[in-house]
Protein backbone atom coordinates (compact mmCIF):
# COMPACT_ATOMS: atom_id res chain seq x y z
CA UNK A 1 0.00 0.00 0.00
CA UNK A 2 3.15 2.59 0.93
CA UNK A 3 4.47 1.87 -2.52
CA UNK A 4 1.36 2.32 -4.69
CA UNK A 5 1.43 5.39 -2.21
CA UNK A 6 4.84 7.10 -2.76
CA UNK A 7 4.05 6.02 -6.73
CA UNK A 8 0.71 8.27 -6.45
CA UNK A 9 2.74 11.04 -4.72
CA UNK A 10 5.13 10.57 -6.95
CA UNK A 11 3.60 11.03 -10.64
CA UNK A 12 1.76 13.75 -8.81
CA UNK A 13 4.51 15.62 -8.25
CA UNK A 14 5.50 15.17 -11.70
CA UNK A 15 2.57 16.42 -13.35
CA UNK A 16 2.96 19.80 -11.00
CA UNK A 17 6.29 19.94 -11.66
CA UNK A 18 6.38 19.62 -15.80
CA UNK A 19 2.94 21.84 -15.68
CA UNK A 20 5.44 24.46 -14.19
CA UNK A 21 7.12 26.88 -16.78
CA UNK A 22 10.83 28.05 -16.60
CA UNK A 23 10.15 31.52 -15.86
CA UNK A 24 12.98 34.32 -15.62
CA UNK A 25 12.62 36.71 -12.94
CA UNK A 26 12.15 40.23 -13.75
CA UNK A 27 15.28 42.78 -12.98
CA UNK A 28 13.85 45.62 -10.77
CA UNK A 29 16.14 48.39 -9.72
CA UNK A 30 16.20 49.76 -5.99
CA UNK A 31 17.01 53.02 -4.85
CA UNK A 32 16.30 54.25 -1.29
CA UNK A 33 16.24 57.73 -0.40
CA UNK A 34 16.63 59.31 3.26
CA UNK A 35 18.21 56.06 4.67
CA UNK A 36 21.32 53.73 3.79
CA UNK A 37 20.70 51.19 1.15
CA UNK A 38 19.21 47.59 2.51
CA UNK A 39 22.42 45.68 3.25
CA UNK A 40 23.23 42.22 1.50
CA UNK A 41 21.62 40.54 4.46
CA UNK A 42 18.48 42.42 3.95
CA UNK A 43 18.39 41.91 0.55
CA UNK A 44 18.82 38.69 1.21
CA UNK A 45 16.04 38.10 2.98
CA UNK A 46 13.78 38.95 0.32
CA UNK A 47 12.41 36.16 -0.84
CA UNK A 48 10.73 37.39 -4.04
CA UNK A 49 10.91 36.07 -7.53
CA UNK A 50 12.51 39.21 -8.82
CA UNK A 51 16.10 40.12 -9.56
CA UNK A 52 16.72 43.07 -7.37
CA UNK A 53 19.27 45.49 -8.58
CA UNK A 54 20.08 48.27 -5.61
CA UNK A 55 21.19 51.18 -6.78
CA UNK A 56 22.26 55.08 -5.37
CA UNK A 57 20.35 57.67 -6.60
CA UNK A 58 22.48 59.90 -9.23
CA UNK A 59 24.08 63.16 -7.51
CA UNK A 60 25.94 64.41 -11.11
CA UNK A 61 25.94 68.33 -11.48
CA UNK A 62 24.57 70.02 -13.97
CA UNK A 63 26.36 70.19 -16.91
CA UNK A 64 25.69 73.61 -18.37
CA UNK A 65 27.34 73.89 -21.85
CA UNK A 66 29.99 76.48 -22.83
CA UNK A 67 29.57 79.75 -24.24
CA UNK A 68 29.33 79.55 -28.08
CA UNK A 69 32.91 81.88 -28.21
CA UNK A 70 31.54 82.73 -32.33
CA UNK A 71 29.57 85.73 -31.46
CA UNK A 72 32.54 87.09 -29.65
CA UNK A 73 34.43 86.57 -32.41
CA UNK A 74 32.19 88.00 -35.29
CA UNK A 75 31.41 90.76 -33.02
CA UNK A 76 35.02 91.76 -32.64
CA UNK A 77 36.17 91.00 -36.67
CA UNK A 78 33.30 93.18 -37.27
CA UNK A 79 34.25 96.25 -34.64
CA UNK A 80 37.79 96.05 -36.28
CA UNK A 81 36.30 95.92 -39.82
CA UNK A 82 33.79 99.09 -39.56
CA UNK A 83 36.68 100.90 -37.65
CA UNK A 84 38.77 100.14 -41.13
CA UNK A 85 35.77 101.23 -42.88
CA UNK A 86 36.22 97.77 -44.44
CA UNK A 87 32.30 96.97 -44.66
CA UNK A 88 32.01 94.43 -46.69
CA UNK A 89 34.57 92.27 -44.78
CA UNK A 90 32.21 93.78 -42.07
CA UNK A 91 28.80 92.25 -43.39
CA UNK A 92 31.08 89.18 -43.39
CA UNK A 93 31.29 88.40 -40.10
CA UNK A 94 28.07 89.21 -38.91
CA UNK A 95 25.50 89.04 -42.00
CA UNK A 96 24.70 84.99 -41.13
CA UNK A 97 22.13 84.13 -37.99
CA UNK A 98 23.48 81.55 -36.90
CA UNK A 99 25.67 83.03 -34.04
CA UNK A 100 22.89 85.63 -33.10
CA UNK A 101 20.40 82.56 -32.75
CA UNK A 102 22.73 80.55 -31.05
CA UNK A 103 23.36 83.43 -28.61
CA UNK A 104 19.88 84.30 -27.72
CA UNK A 105 19.49 80.40 -27.31
CA UNK A 106 21.75 80.18 -24.72
CA UNK A 107 20.06 83.22 -23.10
CA UNK A 108 23.27 85.67 -24.30
CA UNK A 109 21.13 88.55 -25.16
CA UNK A 110 23.73 90.81 -25.08
CA UNK A 111 26.01 89.09 -27.49
CA UNK A 112 23.05 88.78 -29.84
CA UNK A 113 22.62 92.52 -29.35
CA UNK A 114 25.97 93.26 -30.07
CA UNK A 115 25.50 91.27 -33.26
CA UNK A 116 22.58 92.94 -34.84
CA UNK A 117 23.96 96.51 -33.55
CA UNK A 118 27.15 95.79 -35.50
CA UNK A 119 25.19 94.22 -38.51
CA UNK A 120 23.10 97.46 -38.49
CA UNK A 121 26.46 99.33 -38.48
CA UNK A 122 28.03 97.71 -41.25
CA UNK A 123 24.85 97.61 -43.76
CA UNK A 124 24.60 101.74 -42.60
CA UNK A 125 28.51 102.17 -43.72
CA UNK A 126 28.16 100.02 -46.66
CA UNK A 127 25.15 101.88 -47.87
CA UNK A 128 22.86 99.45 -47.24
CA UNK A 129 19.97 101.65 -45.48
CA UNK A 130 17.18 99.12 -46.13
CA UNK A 131 19.28 95.97 -44.68
CA UNK A 132 19.93 97.89 -41.62
CA UNK A 133 16.68 99.08 -40.73
CA UNK A 134 15.18 95.86 -40.91
CA UNK A 135 18.52 95.23 -38.40
CA UNK A 136 17.68 98.08 -36.39
CA UNK A 137 13.76 96.52 -36.52
CA UNK A 138 14.80 92.93 -35.45
CA UNK A 139 16.57 94.35 -32.46
CA UNK A 140 13.70 95.74 -31.25
CA UNK A 141 11.62 92.82 -32.17
CA UNK A 142 13.73 90.30 -30.03
CA UNK A 143 12.78 93.14 -27.36
CA UNK A 144 17.47 93.16 -27.05
CA UNK A 145 18.78 96.17 -24.82
CA UNK A 146 21.11 98.42 -27.04
CA UNK A 147 24.29 97.81 -26.47
CA UNK A 148 26.60 100.01 -24.90
CA UNK A 149 28.74 100.04 -28.22
CA UNK A 150 26.60 102.00 -29.47
CA UNK A 151 28.56 104.57 -28.49
CA UNK A 152 31.53 104.09 -30.53
CA UNK A 153 29.13 103.82 -34.13
CA UNK A 154 28.45 106.85 -36.15
CA UNK A 155 25.30 108.93 -35.50
CA UNK A 156 23.33 107.85 -38.51
CA UNK A 157 23.60 104.21 -36.88
CA UNK A 158 21.80 105.29 -33.65
CA UNK A 159 19.18 107.10 -35.40
CA UNK A 160 18.64 103.87 -37.49
CA UNK A 161 18.52 101.91 -34.55
CA UNK A 162 16.33 104.29 -32.69
CA UNK A 163 13.74 104.59 -36.01
CA UNK A 164 13.94 100.31 -35.73
CA UNK A 165 12.60 100.56 -31.77
CA UNK A 166 9.92 103.26 -32.17
CA UNK A 167 8.58 100.86 -35.10
CA UNK A 168 8.65 98.56 -33.25
CA UNK A 169 6.61 100.10 -30.27
CA UNK A 170 4.11 100.88 -33.10
CA UNK A 171 3.47 97.47 -34.06
CA UNK A 172 0.83 95.38 -33.05
CA UNK A 173 1.56 91.68 -31.43
CA UNK A 174 0.71 88.48 -33.29
CA UNK A 175 0.15 85.34 -32.15
CA UNK A 176 2.51 82.44 -32.25
CA UNK A 177 1.25 79.32 -31.35
CA UNK A 178 3.63 76.69 -29.85
CA UNK A 179 3.77 73.10 -29.41
CA UNK A 180 6.50 70.43 -29.39
CA UNK A 181 6.63 66.65 -29.35
CA UNK A 182 6.44 65.92 -25.73
CA UNK A 183 3.99 68.43 -23.75
CA UNK A 184 5.16 70.26 -21.06
CA UNK A 185 8.25 71.38 -22.36
CA UNK A 186 9.52 75.24 -21.21
CA UNK A 187 9.22 77.50 -23.50
CA UNK A 188 12.31 80.27 -23.70
CA UNK A 189 11.57 83.47 -25.80
CA UNK A 190 14.25 85.04 -27.65
CA UNK A 191 16.95 84.41 -24.70
CA UNK A 192 13.98 85.03 -22.05
CA UNK A 193 12.07 82.53 -20.14
CA UNK A 194 8.33 82.81 -20.57
CA UNK A 195 6.62 80.65 -17.76
CA UNK A 196 4.58 79.05 -21.00
CA UNK A 197 4.72 75.24 -21.27
CA UNK A 198 3.64 73.82 -24.58
CA UNK A 199 1.30 73.67 -26.13
CA UNK A 200 1.14 77.71 -25.33
CA UNK A 201 0.76 80.49 -27.46
CA UNK A 202 2.78 83.99 -26.69
CA UNK A 203 1.93 87.25 -28.55
CA UNK A 204 5.08 88.27 -30.26
CA UNK A 205 6.29 90.78 -33.03
CA UNK A 206 6.16 90.11 -36.55
CA UNK A 207 9.47 88.94 -37.20
CA UNK A 208 11.99 86.11 -36.30
CA UNK A 209 12.58 84.62 -33.04
CA UNK A 210 14.58 82.42 -31.38
CA UNK A 211 12.18 79.52 -29.60
CA UNK A 212 13.89 77.01 -26.81
CA UNK A 213 12.31 74.56 -25.58
CA UNK A 214 13.68 72.33 -22.51
CA UNK A 215 11.78 69.37 -20.64
CA UNK A 216 12.74 66.80 -18.27
CA UNK A 217 14.45 63.54 -20.23
CA UNK A 218 14.40 65.44 -22.58
CA UNK A 219 17.74 67.10 -25.06
CA UNK A 220 16.87 71.20 -25.52
CA UNK A 221 16.16 72.32 -28.64
CA UNK A 222 15.71 75.86 -30.18
CA UNK A 223 14.09 77.06 -33.78
CA UNK A 224 14.71 80.18 -35.24
CA UNK A 225 11.28 80.94 -36.70
CA UNK A 226 9.35 83.83 -38.56
CA UNK A 227 6.33 85.37 -37.03
CA UNK A 228 4.13 86.99 -39.93
CA UNK A 229 0.52 87.88 -39.37
CA UNK A 230 -2.47 87.04 -38.73
CA UNK A 231 -0.89 83.79 -36.90
CA UNK A 232 2.39 81.99 -36.17
CA UNK A 233 2.86 78.80 -35.61
CA UNK A 234 5.76 76.78 -34.66
CA UNK A 235 6.56 73.04 -33.54
CA UNK A 236 9.45 71.63 -31.84
CA UNK A 237 11.05 68.40 -31.85
CA UNK A 238 12.36 66.88 -28.67
CA UNK A 239 14.73 64.22 -28.64
CA UNK A 240 14.92 62.00 -25.44
CA UNK A 241 17.71 62.86 -23.14
CA UNK A 242 20.75 60.52 -23.10
CA UNK A 243 20.67 58.89 -19.68
CA UNK A 244 24.02 61.05 -18.12
CA UNK A 245 21.65 64.35 -19.08
CA UNK A 246 18.53 62.64 -17.63
CA UNK A 247 21.01 62.45 -14.27
CA UNK A 248 21.81 65.51 -14.56
CA UNK A 249 18.55 66.72 -14.82
CA UNK A 250 17.14 65.14 -12.22
CA UNK A 251 19.84 65.39 -9.58
CA UNK A 252 19.59 69.57 -10.36
CA UNK A 253 15.54 69.58 -10.13
CA UNK A 254 14.23 66.67 -8.09
CA UNK A 255 17.26 65.48 -5.95
CA UNK A 256 16.41 67.71 -2.89
CA UNK A 257 12.73 68.77 -4.37
CA UNK A 258 9.68 67.98 -2.41
CA UNK A 259 8.56 66.50 -5.91
CA UNK A 260 11.06 63.82 -5.85
CA UNK A 261 8.12 61.29 -5.88
CA UNK A 262 6.17 62.85 -8.79
CA UNK A 263 5.96 61.46 -12.14
CA UNK A 264 8.27 63.72 -13.73
CA UNK A 265 10.89 62.95 -11.54
CA UNK A 266 10.23 59.23 -11.18
CA UNK A 267 10.23 59.21 -14.92
CA UNK A 268 13.57 61.23 -15.10
CA UNK A 269 14.88 58.88 -12.80
CA UNK A 270 13.99 55.85 -14.70
CA UNK A 271 15.77 57.03 -17.66
CA UNK A 272 18.73 58.15 -15.39
CA UNK A 273 19.26 54.32 -14.17
CA UNK A 274 18.23 52.53 -17.10
CA UNK A 275 16.15 50.66 -15.78
CA UNK A 276 12.49 50.28 -17.11
CA UNK A 277 10.79 48.67 -13.59
CA UNK A 278 12.14 51.24 -10.79
CA UNK A 279 11.54 50.72 -6.91
CA UNK A 280 11.96 53.95 -5.47
CA UNK A 281 12.12 54.28 -1.39
CA UNK A 282 11.90 56.79 0.75
CA UNK A 283 12.56 56.52 4.38
CA UNK A 284 10.96 58.74 7.25
CA UNK A 285 13.14 57.71 9.65
CA UNK A 286 12.38 58.68 13.51
CA UNK A 287 10.72 57.84 16.80
CA UNK A 288 8.17 56.03 14.40
CA UNK A 289 10.16 55.20 11.25
CA UNK A 290 7.85 55.09 8.20
CA UNK A 291 8.64 54.07 4.24
CA UNK A 292 6.87 55.47 0.95
CA UNK A 293 7.14 53.30 -1.55
CA UNK A 294 6.47 53.59 -5.15
CA UNK A 295 6.87 51.44 -8.32
CA UNK A 296 7.67 52.69 -12.10
CA UNK A 297 7.02 50.83 -15.05
CA UNK A 298 8.61 52.04 -18.28
CA UNK A 299 8.77 55.72 -16.34
CA UNK A 300 4.69 55.23 -15.12
CA UNK A 301 4.24 55.34 -11.68
CA UNK A 302 2.09 52.20 -11.44
CA UNK A 303 1.40 51.51 -7.76
CA UNK A 304 2.30 53.32 -4.48
CA UNK A 305 2.10 51.93 -0.67
CA UNK A 306 3.72 52.74 2.40
CA UNK A 307 4.45 51.00 5.70
CA UNK A 308 5.11 51.93 9.47
CA UNK A 309 8.44 50.38 10.58
CA UNK A 310 12.29 50.07 9.91
CA UNK A 311 12.92 49.27 6.54
CA UNK A 312 15.16 46.56 7.86
CA UNK A 313 11.71 44.67 8.91
CA UNK A 314 9.28 45.73 6.18
CA UNK A 315 10.74 45.34 2.94
CA UNK A 316 9.77 41.96 1.65
CA UNK A 317 6.73 43.04 2.88
CA UNK A 318 6.86 46.02 1.38
CA UNK A 319 8.09 44.81 -1.87
CA UNK A 320 5.65 42.35 -2.18
CA UNK A 321 2.75 44.54 -1.64
CA UNK A 322 4.19 47.03 -3.74
CA UNK A 323 5.02 44.57 -6.81
CA UNK A 324 1.93 43.05 -6.53
CA UNK A 325 -0.21 45.96 -6.96
CA UNK A 326 2.16 47.32 -10.20
CA UNK A 327 1.16 43.42 -11.57
CA UNK A 328 5.01 42.82 -11.76
CA UNK A 329 4.33 39.95 -9.34
CA UNK A 330 1.07 37.36 -9.72
CA UNK A 331 -1.11 38.22 -6.93
CA UNK A 332 -1.33 35.28 -4.20
CA UNK A 333 -3.75 32.46 -6.44
CA UNK A 334 -6.29 31.44 -4.23
CA UNK A 335 -6.65 28.27 -2.63
CA UNK A 336 -8.36 26.34 -4.92
CA UNK A 337 -5.97 27.60 -7.91
CA UNK A 338 -2.76 26.17 -6.32
CA UNK A 339 -1.84 23.08 -7.88
CA UNK A 340 -0.73 21.41 -3.87
CA UNK A 341 -4.50 21.79 -3.00
CA UNK A 342 -5.82 19.37 -5.11
CA UNK A 343 -2.98 17.17 -3.85
CA UNK A 344 -3.76 17.50 -0.52
CA UNK A 345 -7.26 17.16 -1.35
CA UNK A 346 -6.91 14.04 -3.70
CA UNK A 347 -4.67 12.42 -0.82
CA UNK A 348 -7.25 13.67 2.01
CA UNK A 349 -9.65 11.78 0.13
CA UNK A 350 -7.64 8.70 -0.18
CA UNK A 351 -6.55 8.73 2.93
CA UNK A 352 -10.22 9.21 4.30
CA UNK A 353 -11.41 6.28 2.01
CA UNK A 354 -9.17 4.36 3.42
CA UNK A 355 -9.81 4.87 7.17
CA UNK A 356 -13.56 4.29 5.91
CA UNK A 357 -12.85 1.36 4.05
CA UNK A 358 -10.58 0.20 7.29
CA UNK A 359 -13.41 1.10 9.53
CA UNK A 360 -15.76 -0.90 7.37
CA UNK A 361 -13.60 -4.10 6.26
CA UNK A 362 -11.92 -4.11 9.14
CA UNK A 363 -9.66 -7.19 8.91
CA UNK A 364 -10.00 -8.41 12.44
CA UNK A 365 -7.77 -11.56 12.89
CA UNK A 366 -9.30 -13.55 16.37
CA UNK A 367 -7.33 -16.37 17.46
CA UNK A 368 -9.27 -19.65 19.61
CA UNK A 369 -7.33 -20.94 22.81
CA UNK A 370 -8.89 -23.76 24.80
CA UNK A 371 -9.78 -22.18 28.39
CA UNK B 1 1.60 17.19 5.47
CA UNK B 2 2.31 15.96 8.99
CA UNK B 3 -1.91 15.25 9.05
CA UNK B 4 -1.65 13.74 6.16
CA UNK B 5 1.36 11.07 7.50
CA UNK B 6 -0.36 10.69 10.66
CA UNK B 7 -4.18 9.70 9.49
CA UNK B 8 -2.25 7.23 6.79
CA UNK B 9 -0.49 6.03 9.77
CA UNK B 10 -3.95 5.42 11.42
CA UNK B 11 -5.11 3.88 8.33
CA UNK B 12 -2.00 1.54 8.20
CA UNK B 13 -2.65 0.88 12.60
CA UNK B 14 -5.90 0.57 12.45
CA UNK B 15 -6.32 -1.82 9.12
CA UNK B 16 -5.73 -5.12 11.25
CA UNK B 17 -6.60 -5.60 14.96
CA UNK B 18 -5.51 -8.85 16.93
CA UNK B 19 -7.98 -10.41 19.79
CA UNK B 20 -7.94 -13.73 21.28
CA UNK B 21 -11.29 -15.32 22.46
CA UNK B 22 -10.95 -18.53 24.57
CA UNK B 23 -13.39 -21.81 24.28
CA UNK B 24 -14.52 -22.83 27.67
CA UNK B 25 -16.26 -25.72 28.34
CA UNK B 26 -17.76 -24.70 32.04
CA UNK B 27 -15.61 -23.81 35.55
CA UNK B 28 -15.98 -27.66 36.76
CA UNK B 29 -16.97 -29.24 33.17
CA UNK B 30 -20.15 -28.89 32.66
CA UNK B 31 -19.83 -28.57 28.41
CA UNK B 32 -18.66 -32.07 28.50
CA UNK B 33 -21.90 -34.15 29.08
CA UNK B 34 -21.15 -34.50 25.17
CA UNK B 35 -18.37 -36.39 26.33
CA UNK B 36 -20.01 -39.56 28.65
CA UNK B 37 -22.85 -39.80 26.60
CA UNK B 38 -23.62 -44.04 25.97
CA UNK B 39 -24.87 -45.63 23.49
CA UNK B 40 -27.45 -47.76 23.51
CA UNK B 41 -26.21 -51.05 24.85
CA UNK B 42 -25.59 -48.26 27.98
CA UNK B 43 -21.95 -48.17 27.42
CA UNK B 44 -19.80 -45.00 27.51
CA UNK B 45 -18.64 -43.80 24.19
CA UNK B 46 -15.56 -43.56 26.56
CA UNK B 47 -15.13 -47.00 26.05
CA UNK B 48 -14.37 -46.99 22.37
CA UNK B 49 -10.74 -45.92 23.41
CA UNK B 50 -10.44 -49.77 24.57
CA UNK B 51 -8.53 -51.47 21.89
CA UNK B 52 -9.36 -55.13 21.39
CA UNK B 53 -6.52 -56.47 23.11
CA UNK B 54 -7.75 -54.50 26.20
CA UNK B 55 -5.28 -51.98 26.17
CA UNK B 56 -6.06 -48.38 25.23
CA UNK B 57 -5.68 -45.98 22.67
CA UNK B 58 -5.70 -41.87 21.95
CA UNK B 59 -8.65 -40.15 21.06
CA UNK B 60 -8.48 -37.61 18.60
CA UNK B 61 -9.95 -34.08 19.25
CA UNK B 62 -11.15 -32.68 15.75
CA UNK B 63 -11.96 -28.85 16.39
CA UNK B 64 -14.39 -27.18 13.62
CA UNK B 65 -15.88 -24.13 12.87
CA UNK B 66 -19.26 -24.64 10.99
CA UNK B 67 -19.99 -22.63 8.67
CA UNK B 68 -24.34 -22.15 9.41
CA UNK B 69 -24.83 -20.11 6.53
CA UNK B 70 -26.69 -17.50 8.87
CA UNK B 71 -27.68 -17.22 12.60
CA UNK B 72 -29.74 -19.94 13.93
CA UNK B 73 -31.17 -20.24 17.24
CA UNK B 74 -28.27 -22.13 19.92
CA UNK B 75 -30.97 -25.11 21.32
CA UNK B 76 -29.90 -28.62 19.52
CA UNK B 77 -33.09 -28.69 17.68
CA UNK B 78 -32.86 -25.43 16.22
CA UNK B 79 -29.42 -26.02 14.80
CA UNK B 80 -30.90 -28.95 13.41
CA UNK B 81 -34.07 -27.67 11.76
CA UNK B 82 -31.47 -24.93 10.89
CA UNK B 83 -29.23 -26.99 9.00
CA UNK B 84 -32.28 -28.90 7.39
CA UNK B 85 -32.82 -26.10 4.95
CA UNK B 86 -29.65 -24.59 5.45
CA UNK B 87 -25.99 -25.67 3.76
CA UNK B 88 -24.40 -26.20 6.87
CA UNK B 89 -21.03 -27.53 6.70
CA UNK B 90 -17.44 -27.06 8.57
CA UNK B 91 -14.78 -24.75 7.00
CA UNK B 92 -12.18 -27.32 5.77
CA UNK B 93 -9.21 -25.20 6.67
CA UNK B 94 -10.49 -24.40 10.14
CA UNK B 95 -9.77 -28.11 11.13
CA UNK B 96 -7.57 -28.67 13.96
CA UNK B 97 -6.57 -32.48 15.11
CA UNK B 98 -5.67 -32.73 18.68
CA UNK B 99 -4.22 -36.02 20.28
CA UNK B 100 -6.09 -36.18 23.65
CA UNK B 101 -5.66 -39.29 26.76
CA UNK B 102 -9.44 -39.24 27.39
CA UNK B 103 -10.36 -41.63 30.44
CA UNK B 104 -11.72 -45.37 29.81
CA UNK B 105 -12.78 -47.83 32.57
CA UNK B 106 -15.26 -45.60 33.38
CA UNK B 107 -18.13 -48.15 33.42
CA UNK B 108 -19.07 -48.23 36.82
CA UNK B 109 -18.59 -44.44 37.42
CA UNK B 110 -21.80 -41.96 37.35
CA UNK B 111 -22.12 -39.38 34.66
CA UNK B 112 -20.41 -36.74 37.09
CA UNK B 113 -17.59 -38.85 37.38
CA UNK B 114 -16.53 -39.79 34.60
CA UNK B 115 -17.17 -36.22 33.09
CA UNK B 116 -14.67 -34.58 35.84
CA UNK B 117 -12.62 -37.38 34.57
CA UNK B 118 -13.08 -35.94 31.12
CA UNK B 119 -12.32 -32.36 32.28
CA UNK B 120 -9.06 -33.41 33.46
CA UNK B 121 -7.74 -34.15 30.82
CA UNK B 122 -9.02 -31.38 28.64
CA UNK B 123 -7.06 -29.39 31.19
CA UNK B 124 -4.19 -30.54 29.83
CA UNK B 125 -4.74 -28.77 26.72
CA UNK B 126 -5.51 -25.06 28.67
CA UNK B 127 -4.22 -22.85 25.98
CA UNK B 128 -4.24 -25.27 23.39
CA UNK B 129 -4.73 -22.41 19.99
CA UNK B 130 -7.41 -23.62 17.55
CA UNK B 131 -6.51 -21.29 14.82
CA UNK B 132 -5.30 -17.83 14.64
CA UNK B 133 -7.59 -16.48 12.18
CA UNK B 134 -11.33 -17.40 13.11
CA UNK B 135 -13.93 -17.00 10.67
CA UNK B 136 -15.60 -13.40 10.01
CA UNK B 137 -18.97 -15.08 10.07
CA UNK B 138 -21.16 -16.44 12.28
CA UNK B 139 -20.05 -20.03 12.95
CA UNK B 140 -20.31 -22.85 15.39
CA UNK B 141 -17.45 -24.37 17.25
CA UNK B 142 -17.59 -27.80 17.17
CA UNK B 143 -15.21 -30.27 19.21
CA UNK B 144 -15.28 -34.09 18.34
CA UNK B 145 -13.48 -36.22 19.90
CA UNK B 146 -12.98 -39.88 18.15
CA UNK B 147 -11.00 -43.31 18.37
CA UNK B 148 -10.20 -42.48 14.89
CA UNK B 149 -6.25 -41.31 13.91
CA UNK B 150 -5.84 -37.83 13.70
CA UNK B 151 -4.11 -38.42 10.57
CA UNK B 152 -7.37 -40.51 9.26
CA UNK B 153 -9.91 -37.62 9.92
CA UNK B 154 -7.67 -34.25 9.80
CA UNK B 155 -8.67 -32.15 6.41
CA UNK B 156 -7.21 -33.87 3.19
CA UNK B 157 -5.17 -32.53 0.57
CA UNK B 158 -7.57 -31.92 -1.76
CA UNK B 159 -9.37 -29.41 0.74
CA UNK B 160 -12.07 -32.03 1.81
CA UNK B 161 -12.96 -33.49 5.48
CA UNK B 162 -13.01 -37.41 5.69
CA UNK B 163 -16.52 -38.29 7.49
CA UNK B 164 -16.92 -39.54 10.67
CA UNK B 165 -17.08 -43.14 11.67
CA UNK B 166 -20.14 -43.35 14.04
CA UNK B 167 -19.07 -46.15 15.23
CA UNK B 168 -16.15 -44.60 16.49
CA UNK B 169 -17.33 -41.07 17.98
CA UNK B 170 -16.56 -40.42 21.57
CA UNK B 171 -18.01 -37.13 22.36
CA UNK B 172 -18.86 -34.03 21.37
CA UNK B 173 -18.98 -29.87 22.35
CA UNK B 174 -20.23 -27.14 20.48
CA UNK B 175 -21.67 -23.28 20.65
CA UNK B 176 -23.74 -21.77 19.77
CA UNK B 177 -23.54 -19.28 16.46
CA UNK B 178 -21.05 -16.89 17.27
CA UNK B 179 -18.83 -13.93 15.26
CA UNK B 180 -15.60 -14.41 17.12
CA UNK B 181 -14.16 -11.39 16.07
CA UNK B 182 -16.83 -9.68 17.82
CA UNK B 183 -17.64 -11.93 20.76
CA UNK B 184 -16.71 -9.81 24.22
CA UNK B 185 -16.75 -12.94 26.14
CA UNK B 186 -15.34 -16.45 26.43
CA UNK B 187 -17.04 -18.97 24.23
CA UNK B 188 -18.91 -21.58 26.30
CA UNK B 189 -18.98 -24.86 24.28
CA UNK B 190 -21.79 -27.63 25.61
CA UNK B 191 -24.24 -30.43 24.87
CA UNK B 192 -27.50 -30.39 25.39
CA UNK B 193 -28.60 -33.91 26.53
CA UNK B 194 -30.62 -34.58 29.99
CA UNK B 195 -30.28 -38.42 29.79
CA UNK B 196 -27.49 -40.83 29.32
CA UNK B 197 -28.32 -42.42 25.95
CA UNK B 198 -27.09 -38.96 24.17
CA UNK B 199 -25.08 -41.08 21.31
CA UNK B 200 -27.28 -40.44 19.06
CA UNK B 201 -26.97 -36.69 19.35
CA UNK B 202 -22.94 -37.03 18.98
CA UNK B 203 -23.90 -38.27 15.93
CA UNK B 204 -25.79 -35.87 14.81
CA UNK B 205 -23.29 -33.22 16.28
CA UNK B 206 -19.91 -35.02 14.08
CA UNK B 207 -22.47 -34.92 11.11
CA UNK B 208 -20.53 -32.42 8.96
CA UNK B 209 -24.14 -31.17 7.62
CA UNK B 210 -25.68 -31.47 11.24
CA UNK B 211 -28.35 -33.54 9.71
CA UNK B 212 -30.49 -35.68 12.19
CA UNK B 213 -28.89 -39.30 11.80
CA UNK B 214 -31.80 -41.73 12.38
Amino acid sequence: MSRQLSMLLFLLAATVFAAEPETVNPQVTLVVRGSAPPTPEQLGKVELPIDLRVAAAPNAGLTLPAPDATAQEQISAARKSYINADFNKCLEQVADDSAMTKALAEADRTSAARVLLWRVACNVGAGKLEVARRSANQLAVFGLPVPAEVGSVSPEVEAVIAKGYQDASLAKPLPLVITSSEDGAEVQLDGRTTGCTTPCTLDVLEGSHVIRLTADGSTAAHKLVRAEPPKAEVKVELSAASPTLAAQQWTHRYAQSAEVEGSRSVRLLATALRTSRLVLLTVEDGPSPRTKALLAVDGRVTARTEREGALSTELNGLLTDLLTRGNILEPTPPLYKRPLFWVAIVLAAGAAAGITAGVLVRDVQTSVVLK
Amino acid sequence: MKMLAAMLVFVLATGCSQREVKLTLGDVGEGLDGFVCKDDKGQYLLERLVLPDGGTQQACLVTDFVDLQGVPGCRTGQLVAWCATHDCKPIPSTRVTTPITLPTGVAGMTRRQARDLVHTQFKKLSDTPFTSDAPPQFVMARMMATAQPCSEIATKPDGTLPKFEASKLVGCAYSCPTLFDQIQQDVYLGFDTLENDCAHGVATCADNALKWAP
